[in-house]
């Protein structure tokens, strides 16, 4: 299950040259090659299955021509947010409060 | 959605003249990369910063990379580069000079001038992009060709060894040297970072991928996603490297940070003394 969810992988008309390299980049198979070619002549990689996108953006480190983004939605970013909020860090205080008993020692040994 | 006709990427937008793009590079060209390289060291270095860096390149296909940036650029002489960026530095020495050269601006043409600008510590930052040939005149042997590679003026394949500019420029006495692909771009930028806030001369060498006429002629894989798997399986990292025997390493890249050195005088601050010394003071 992806953790983000990502609600467009942008490839540019204008400057996309089609040398597939994010397609060798992505480890989950998000990208593949269009049967179309657009106005430059270009068969674009197009997002087929979009779900599988982690958003760790190799595809756009490795893209020579500045011509693809990983678009992540906001408001699902603000919902998981919330949900860290609500249900994660009470749990990470719990942990971080015995992590720090533990490290002052086994008081009931000491006295 | 945003329509794909009228998409930006975000960091072409904020650092690059968009307007002049797609670039003039071949599909594939690893020039790109290194682009991205430098505008992502400078996203993580910040704006001041990005102000006062000035970038100056050669002649070749290399040569190109800074003219894309929303920055001041000087594209200068074959070779001389470093000697154009030299008189910069002394001059204005706050400014961040970084030379943009490739493998036959700097070491073939401009061999001099980058010995000299290592043997002198001037605090330049200069990134060197290898592809092992001369591609923008059609695939002449430079420099750094592999020994038995067959290019366009050595058909039956080439006899002279290539140079190491790692060890060349360690005799030199640079100060920050390290070695990349771009199959290692965060390593790269993260090795960037460290060069551009180092005083003292820094060399960054980063083999790219030439599909046209390197991965034609040398490699013979003409797709650039194999020459990336390529440089991926041959180059081995310096600390694995220490480990194994010098036959396995036969015709592998060496990879990492070569060379840090603090014990020697930047140049321009000499110089400074020297203005000084000369004024009476």
């Amino acid at each position: 299950m992806a953790t983000v969810r990502v609600s467009q992988i942008a490839v540019s008309d204008k400057l996309c040259k089609g040398c597939y390299l994010c397609i060798w980049a992505c480890p989950w198979n998000v990208l593949e090659i269009s049967e179309e070619r657009n106005w430059r002549g270009v068969k674009k990689p197009i997002a087929t299955k979009i779900e599988n996108c982690r958003a760790c953006r190799l595809c756009e480190y490795y893209c020579p021509d500045f011509a693809i983004q990983v678009i992540v939605d906001e408001e699902e970013e603000k919902k998981l947010l919330e949900v860290e909020e609500r249900y994660e860090k009470p749990w990470l205080r719990r942990i971080e409060k015995r992590n720090e008993i533990v490290s002052r020692g086994v008081w009931w040994l000491e006295s | 959605m945003i329509p794909e006709s009228e998409f930006e990427n975000v960091l072409a937008k904020k650092y690059m003249r968009t307007e002049i793009m797609p670039h003039a590079f071949c599909p594939g060209c690893g020039l790109g990369i290194i682009e991205r390289i430098i505008l992502m060291a400078f996203e993580e270095l910040g704006w001041d910063e990005w102000e006062k860096t000035v970038f100056v390149s050669g002649i070749g296909c290399s040569g190109w990379v800074p003219l894309y940036f929303r920055r001041d650029a000087a594209h200068t002489l074959h070779g001389r580069a470093l000697a154009f960026a030299t008189a910069l530095k002394a001059s204005r020495p706050e400014l961040n000079v970084i030379v943009v050269m490739g493998d036959g601006d700097s070491m073939g043409i401009g061999g001099n001038h980058l010995i000299h600008a290592a043997r002198r510590n001037i605090g330049i930052t200069a990134i060197i992009a290898t592809n092992m040939l001369y591609s923008l005149t059609g695939g002449q042997m430079a420099p750094t060709t592999p020994e038995g590679a067959r290019t366009q003026t050595t058909p039956y394949g080439s006899i002279e060894p290539n140079f190491d500019l790692m060890e060349l420029l360690k005799a030199a006495g640079a100060t920050y040297l390290a070695r990349w692909t771009t199959y290692h771009f965060m390593q790269a930028k993260n090795s960037l970072k460290k060069a551009v806030k180092h005083k003292g001369f820094a060399a960054i060498e980063i083999l790219f991928q030439c599909p046209t006429y390197a991965g034609r002629y040398i490699l013979n894989k003409p797709d650039p996603r194999d020459m990336l798997q390529w440089f991926k399986e041959n180059s081995v990292p310096l600390t694995v490297a220490k480990k194994k025997d010098p036959e396995e390493l036969k015709g592998k890249i060496l990879v990492g940070e070569f060379l840090h050195r603090t014990d020697r005088v930047e140049y321009t601050e000499k110089l400074k003394e020297l203005e000084k010394r000369a004024k009476g003071g």
